[in-house]
């Protein structure tokens, strides 16, 4: 067995090969499982999101079994400690039935908006965390203040010892996303902001411009200038409004700061990690405004061997479906393995199709077969 | 003291703006990251802004 270090520089250069789409001598394999290793380790879901210390182990432990080339998530969705400790909840954990369910309770309007472009401090403080939870007492904003530093820390910490005892890569530091993924995850939801692109395009689009250049264009241009040496890429964005955008509405609300937010981190060298919920094939024209060899695209429920065919210039990782891994015997999965493997070859990083959330995503059997199979296939 | 006493007796979070935004900077002197009022101010909003995915 090698060395971590040792380790890291070969995952180093898989991973740097098959972004830039050069040869590899075997296909990288990074996690895609979230949830699910919690289950996997035995533990419930309360007893993992709610300790740092335990979802530490839990980290460790993954990887120590299915030994990953590299993990999209590192043990931090969910942060429940945070929003508990300021006296609201933004989702409900069920042990029981092993699910999370989230709650549908953003608190901002679009009569907001213009105050969003007069202050956005006065956006988030008044019409956000207001709302949240209006009575909140000084001593809950402190504790939620120090819960994320917590947070921030145990990202770090388990990061560094992922890397250090089995030089594994972290796939990103942080997500920087389109507005258009802030307003539809965090401020208006999916009925709001469906609303919104037909009843006020206007001001939607101007908040939006609003919270490019506020937030987005001076952390994205911040974040540019990092080393990332320790990661597979720079940062994460993530496609996950698109899927209630049409073609018109993509090209009008996502696209032009999505791309600005590329161009600046490609100008510097810096690669990007995106996952893409649902179907991201019906934009494919978009992707080809993309250089080649400067980003990953992970889709969860596209046909990635079309999808190679559209985009040929983008790294793709992904495809080893739930529906297999779940539900079949060792050897169907190792034979899709061989299949993804061998028909996407260089370009292509082994990963699973959807977030790995339930027990019933994967037996670990077929994980540790599959990842065994996809380490020993030489290209 | 009974809960409910003590709960009315903490102090709660004003959320008007920019008073309630500029006090509640102030508390965040008890963190050694946010050594000036300024630097606390621009904290509060990213930090909000972060934790709404969550």
């Amino acid at each position: 067995m090698k060395d971590a270090k040792a380790l890291f520089q070969e995952r180093k250069e898989l991973f740097d090969n098959a972004i830039a789409l050069k040869h590899n001598k075997r296909v990288p394999i990074v996690s895609n499982y979230w949830t699910w290793k919690i289950l996997d380790a035995g533990c419930t879901l309360s007893e993992a999101i709610c300790d740092w210390d335990v979802m530490t182990r839990v980290v460790l432990e993954h990887q120590e079994k299915y030994c990953f080339d590299g993990l999209v998530d590192c043990g931090g969705r969910n942060n429940n400690k945070l929003t508990r400790a300021m006296g609201y909840e933004r989702h409900l954990l069920n042990d029981e039935a092993e699910s999370i369910t989230v709650l549908d309770n953003l608190p901002i309007t679009a009569e907001d908006y213009p105050i969003y472009r007069k202050s956005s401090q006065e956006f988030w403080w008044k019409c956000w965390l207001g709302r949240m939870n209006p009575d909140m007492t000084k001593e809950q904003f402190l504790e939620g203040v120090s819960e994320f530093f917590k947070f921030l820390e145990f990202g770090d910490r388990v990061k560094a010892e992922l890397l250090e005892k089995y030089g594994a890569l972290a796939a990103f530091p942080m997500p920087y996303m389109a507005p258009m993924e802030l307003l539809f995850n965090q401020a208006r939801g999916i009925k709001g902001l469906s609303l919104d692109m037909r009843r006020h395009p206007e001001e939607l689009m101007d908040i939006l411009d609003a919270i490019f250049e506020t937030e987005v264009l001076p952390a994205v241009t911040a974040a540019a200038e990092g080393d990332y040496t320790n990661y597979i890429t720079a940062m994460e964005t993530i496609f996950l409004a698109h899927s209630i955008m049409n073609t018109k509405q993509f090209a009008r609300f996502y696209w032009p700061h999505f791309l600005k937010i590329t161009q600046i981190m490609f100008e510097k060298g810096q690669k990007i990690y995106t996952f893409s919920e649902a179907y991201i094939d019906r934009f494919s024209d978009f992707l080809q405004d993309i250089p080649e060899g400067m980003m990953i695209l992970h889709p969860e429920q596209d046909d990635i061997f079309e999808l190679r065919k559209k985009i040929p210039h983008i790294c793709i990782a992904g495809g080893m479906p739930a529906s297999y891994l779940g539900y079949k015997s060792e050897e169907e999965c190792v034979d899709y393995a061989r299949k993804l493997v061998s028909e996407m070859g260089d370009g292509y990083i082994f990963s699973q199709d959807k977030m790995g959330t339930f027990r019933a995503d994967a037996r670990p059997e077929n994980v540790k077969a599959v990842n065994d199979f996809v380490r020993s296939y030489e290209l | 003291m009974a809960n409910n006493e003590k709960k009315e007796m903490e102090t709660r979070v004003n959320f008007t703006y920019p008073e309630g935004y500029k006090e509640a900077a102030s508390w965040l002197e008890i963190f050694p990251q946010l050594s000036d009022q300024e630097a606390r101010e621009a904290f509060i909003a990213n930090f909000i802004s972060t934790i709404t995915i969550f």
